[in-house]
């Protein structure tokens, strides 16, 4: 078989375009991820030995240990309570920003770029910038005494649910925007034809917009909504920088947890199945939770 | 099935078969490539080039009259007998912004050896996990380290860290005595850990208490004070004393609190640790010979309420500043005194600093215990809050060279030159504290060093010298920020349960090290800290 | 006189209303960041809000650039300042070959991989899921595992091992790909098949259809997957601290170089921060004519 035939016979042609990722995963990704498999299966600890293969193998037991780890569990719990208030916000805030400013007028365009600007920080800066300013001699405080009147600066990061709340603001800030990318181009590129049709028919704005708009708008909202979820997930840098994890356990989120039991406390082997076990559960919420894209 | 389900499939398969193909050569490569490396950990080095065959250091003749002078002579030798090493760089690694102090010291040994230093920098939050690392790739891209005492157990039983007792004895890098040794016991419970040494320690951190001397100086408080708790307004001796100041000098109404001290979630082990070892004498361990944990006892709880109380007298928000902002307060002259790191004197000292000229420092204070022959004694304790070793790496391509070096950067004479650096090379010999200090030392730290020689005689260490050590204290530390959250919330916490809590979790922890070795390791080290009553 | 209807008004005053939200809240916290770049030490975290610089200066930009040395020969340190880590330059050309390298790679292999996955079904269905589910794995987890799999690999070379470039872009280039699967699959399947089977029947190969006819069409798309991918990349931290070590080091972890034992240097890095901005900012600005027409991920076709 030539050469050039790869590129001519469709079959042959798709084999070839599957090539290039193939290549990629299987040097760089794929010895790692049946690695993790195997470590999470050991009770590795680099004090103990810094050779894996000699370390204690434990088979599931590990896996059986996680449920009674009050930490992780109080870690998960944490992280999901941060998932469940900011990616529902930040796609209200997103969709409506973007439903709005769709429409023309004039410097439309700088509005726009403007509103993505959040997302480009890093978010280490983000995490700085955001504590400095919740710090009781911040903005924030000031600016809130100012309008209601208090005198006592406002301790936001002594307060577990202050602090929380913070850091969930600093994670909608940043990415409202992404949301908002996803449904400004959207909205932009709806087939005009449905939409003045329905207004030419007299439908009022509300129902053109819940009846004609929304369901074909139905893709872009669950691939923002999971992606969006998958990586509100694996918050991390913010709460770190900002309070690492404080006060007390209150802003411990799962990703740090498995951060700081592998890397400070040096369980590399169990918190590799804690991963796993995460891993594993995310898949199965995410089978059921795509199911309308996939198939309905 | 259609036939574009069974298209799927077989291309669904294909793929699979691509990957597990991928799989298996991987595989292949990585088996036959890890049988390439074998250095185990802490395996002795046989240098054999050269004519003068026999062990490193024995094989290195030793002139000079200071160990920089040994250490360069040493260094020209080894470059004689590797060739390959000459005009190369050491890499070392070490937190964000201490690089000044290293490169203040540098000079004589790039001139005379023709190697140069290479600053590699790493977030100090995290220098640990990454340092770490290195036990797993042990690609040698650093050659020395600089590490915190707590850090040196785990690092050495992951193999990362040279053994460096020959070489200390052999070059002699001046580790013990006056005039210009180690502060005792400084240069044992730094970077000693299972009876063996690991780093050259350069910065020593011994804890000191701060005061606001024009506070204490005020006839008026002098009086009052006197007044209401019966006792003169001075230095306090017991943290009882220091509490009693604290509660005097905190008045929210005119800004003015008793204490400032780095109570931040993580690291706040050290000053709890700066409270509990003088509970008893001679030292109130952390552990019991069987490696069972004492912080129950009654004497524990007693300390961890005073812990705990004294956040009632530090600025509200003190919790949640993390590193050195807190010493902002004392700097501004908002707050009395302070138990802390050295290196806050040169924040007071600084030029912006309001509280410039106006501080003094004295002994940590301690608490009144059953002394030897039975009767009441006071018994103090300073705490080794975070200090710094150099130590090198066990990978690293030039050891011998990077012993060299390590003992270079530590030499008495070129460590002065370090202290004045910016940065925070705090003193750790003799040499640089007392009356026989430089001038331009004794300017720099201020009413830093009277008192200091006296700390460092009685400082003990956190948990350290066992396996496991950050994740004892950091636990205890998360668990005590928990607890005084509830006090700055105006609530009483639970401290018993906090100790209960922490001490289930450091059984936990001993147990999957081994307890075996956790007692081994806890026993060799024990031995080091402080007897001295002063 | 014209009567404006309310129902227009309350839509104009909507807009105005989200117009000013949108600025205010977007641009505080960079207007913050700005100043604080501007502040001198002393305004970093002091007693009273400092609403804007009281004292603006350059100097937090200057450690960014220059060497230690030459700032305290002009003596602009003063202090304890002087403890400052090297300059960033190293980290922002280090963070734009490893950002650019890396998205070129990542749309690379996820573009051809999400047309074969459109068009040719290639992989069967669950393939883009499979890939989704990569995204999930917490990046703990596969970090050890990487760490021990490059160094093996940087035994036989090192520029495959740690602190290497070409490990940092397939790095850059793996962990994104999962994105750029999802998106561009999506902006294929917003083009009919009719397209492809007309460049077909008109003689092009199935490679010049995907070059000449369809990648054409789907610019925009890959405009703003690229941004997405160029985000996600520039903004790494845990990556780039256990992997590189002082030849590959990155601008997130040279952020956390300015928190020093000694003192948190807020300015230094709020100003390094907006250093930061420019490269993304230029890079969105690039591809915002994109924006205009704007997409509808595979929702509507035709």
């Amino acid at each position: 078989m030539a050469l050039s035939d790869w590129f001519r016979i469709p079959e042959k042609f798709s084999t070839l375009m599957i090539i290039p990722v193939q290549i990629v995963m299987n040097f760089t990704a794929m010895i790692p991820f049946a690695l993790t498999w195997y470590v999470g299966m050991t009770n590795w600890q680099p004090q103990i030995t810094p050779f894996f293969w000699e370390a204690q193998f434990v088979g599931i037991q590990n896996f059986l240990k996680i449920p009674g780890d009050d930490l992780f569990v109080a870690s998960l719990a944490r992280t999901l309570l941060i998932v469940a208030v900011c990616v529902p916000v930040e796609f209200l805030l997103g969709f409506g920003q973007a439903y709005v400013l769709s429409r023309n007028f004039r410097g439309r365009q700088a509005i726009r770029v403007i509103a993505i600007v959040p997302m480009m920080m890093v978010p280490i800066v983000t995490g700085y910038v955001f504590y400095l300013m919740f710090i009781p001699t911040g903005p924030v405080s000031s600016f809130i005494n100012l309008i209601t009147g208090r005198t006592e600066p406002i301790l936001f990061f002594a307060d577990p649910n202050l602090a929380l709340m913070t850091i969930m603001l600093a994670d909608i800030w940043q990415w409202t925007p992404f949301i908002f990318l996803i449904f400004i181009s959207s909205i932009l590129a709806l087939p005009q034809d449905p939409i003045n049709a329905a207004y030419v028919l007299g439908a009022s704005r509300g129902y053109t917009f819940r009846r004609v708009m929304l369901p074909m708008l139905k893709t872009p909202i669950m691939i923002a909504l999971i992606l969006r979820s998958i990586e509100c997930f694996k918050v991390m840098e913010l709460p770190w920088i900002m309070t690492q994890g404080g006060p007390g356990y209150s802003t411990f989120t799962i990703q740090m947890h498995l951060y700081e039991s592998a890397f400070k406390y040096l369980k590399y082997g169990f918190t590799n199945a804690q991963s796993l076990t995460i891993f594993i559960t995310m898949i199965i919420i995410g089978w059921y939770a795509s199911k309308p894209l996939r198939g309905g | 099935m259609s036939k574009a389900e069974k298209v799927s499939r077989r291309s669904f398969m294909k793929t699979a078969a691509a990957s597990i193909v991928g799989l298996a050569v991987g595989a292949g490569i990585g088996y036959s490539v890890s049988r390439m490396d074998g250095a185990g950990p802490t395996e002795t080095v046989t240098v054999t080039t050269g004519t003068g065959a026999g062990e490193f250091p024995f094989n290195v003749p030793v002139k000079g009259d200071t160990p920089a002078e040994r250490a360069i002579n040493a260094a020209n030798y080894l470059l004689e007998q590797n060739p390959e090493w000459k005009g190369s760089e050491l890499v070392i690694a070490h937190p964000g912004g201490y690089g000044p102090g290293y490169d203040a010291m540098k000079d004589e040994w790039e001139q005379k050896t023709g190697t140069k230093l290479v600053h590699s920098d790493i977030p100090v939050n995290e220098l640990f996990d990454k340092i770490m690392v290195e036990a797993i790739s042990r690609t040698g891209g650093y050659d020395l380290l600089c590490i915190q005492p707590m850090h040196v157990s785990d690092l050495a039983a992951a193999g990362v860290l040279y053994q460096l007792d020959d070489a200390s004895k052999w070059f002699d890098n001046r580790q013990h005595g006056k005039p210009d040794g180690y502060i005792y016991p400084l240069e044992y419970i730094m970077p000693m850990y299972g009876g063996k040494l690991w780093g050259y320690v350069h910065d020593g951190d011994v804890f000191t208490t701060y005061y606001n001397k024009s506070w204490m100086d005020e006839p008026a408080e002098q009086e009052g004070f006197e007044t209401q708790y019966g006792k003169p307004l001075t230095t306090a001796e017991t943290i009882r004393e220091y509490l009693d100041l604290g509660e005097w000098f905190t008045r929210p109404d005119d800004n003015k609190w008793g204490i400032n001290e780095n109570r931040e979630v993580n690291r706040n082990y050290i000053y709890f640790w700066a409270y509990f070892n003088s509970r008893e004498y001679p030292n109130k361990y952390p552990f019991d010979d069987e490696m069972n944990p004492t912080v129950t006892d009654d004497d524990s709880i007693e300390v961890a309420e005073a812990f705990v109380e004294a956040v009632k007298y530090m600025p509200p928000g003190h919790l949640a500043l993390s590193g050195i902002t807190t010493y902002e307060s004392f700097a501004q002259g908002l707050i009395f005194e302070n138990i802390n790191f050295p290196s806050a004197a040169n924040k007071y000292n600084d030029e912006a600093s309001v509280s410039r000229g106006k501080w003094i420092t004295d002994v940590v204070p301690g608490w009144m215990v059953k002394g030897p022959d039975g009767k009441e004694v006071l018994l103090r304790r300073s705490v080794q809050g975070a200090g710094w070793i150099t130590s090198v790496n066990n990978h690293s391509k030039k050891k011998e060279l990077a012993v060299a070096f390590a003992q270079y950067l530590t030499d008495p004479q070129k460590l002065i030159l370090a202290h004045l650096a910016p940065g925070w090379h705090d003193p750790c010999r003799y040499n640089a504290v007392g009356e026989d200090a430089p001038q331009e030392l004794k300017e720099n730290r201020g009413p830093l060093l009277p008192p200091f020689e006296k700390n460092a005689s009685i400082v003990t260490p956190v948990i350290a010298g066992i396996r496991g050590a950050t994740e004892y204290n950091t636990v205890l530390s998360k668990n005590l920020h928990a607890a005084m959250l509830e006090v700055s919330m105006g609530k009483t916490p639970d401290v018993v349960k906090v100790l209960e809590d922490s001490a289930d979790i450091w059984k936990e922890i001993t147990e999957r090290l081994g307890r075996e070795q956790q007692i081994e390791e806890w026993l060799a080290y024990k031995k080091w800290y402080p007897t001295v009553i002063i | 006189m014209k009567k404006i209807s309310t129902s227009k008004f309350l839509s104009n005053s909507i807009l105005i209303l989200v117009i000013i939200g949108t600025l205010l809240f977007a641009l505080f916290p960079i207007y913050w960041t700005l100043t604080m770049s501007l502040k001198p030490a002393v305004e970093w975290a002091p007693a009273v809000t400092h609403w804007w610089p009281w004292n603006p200066s350059l100097e937090n930009y200057l450690p960014l650039f220059f060497e230690r040395q030459t700032l305290i020969d002009w003596g602009v340190l003063q202090g304890w300042q002087e403890a400052i880590p090297d300059t960033a330059i190293k980290s922002i050309t280090n963070s734009l070959i490893l950002g650019i390298g890396g998205t070129a790679l990542s749309m690379f292999i996820g573009t051809t991989a999400a047309y074969a996955m459109s068009r040719y079904k290639a992989g069967g269905n669950f393939m883009p899921y499979l890939f989704l589910t990569f995204r999930m794995l917490p990046p703990i987890a596969i970090m050890i595992p990487i760490v021990i799999w490059i160094s093996t690999l940087g035994l036989i070379h090192p520029a495959l091992g740690m602190d290497s470039h070409l490990v940092m872009i397939l790095l850059y280039g793996l962990f994104p790909m999962p994105f750029v699967i999802w998106l561009m699959r999506s902006f294929f399947e917003e083009i009919p098949k009719e397209i492809d089977e007309a460049a077909l029947i008109d003689g092009c190969t199935p490679l010049t259809t995907f070059l000449r006819v369809i990648l054409p069409l789907v610019k925009a798309g890959l405009a703003v997957t690229a941004l997405f991918v160029f985000i996600l990349n520039w903004s790494d931290f845990m990556v780039a601290l256990i992997i590189t070590r002082r030849l590959a080091i990155t601008i997130p972890v040279q952020i956390g170089l300015y928190s020093t034992d000694y003192g948190f240097l807020y300015g230094i890095m709020a100003a390094l921060g907006i250093v930061a901005l420019i490269p993304t900012i230029a890079f969105g600005l690039l591809i915002q004519r994109y924006l205009v027409r704007g997409f509808t991920f595979g929702a509507v076709k035709g």
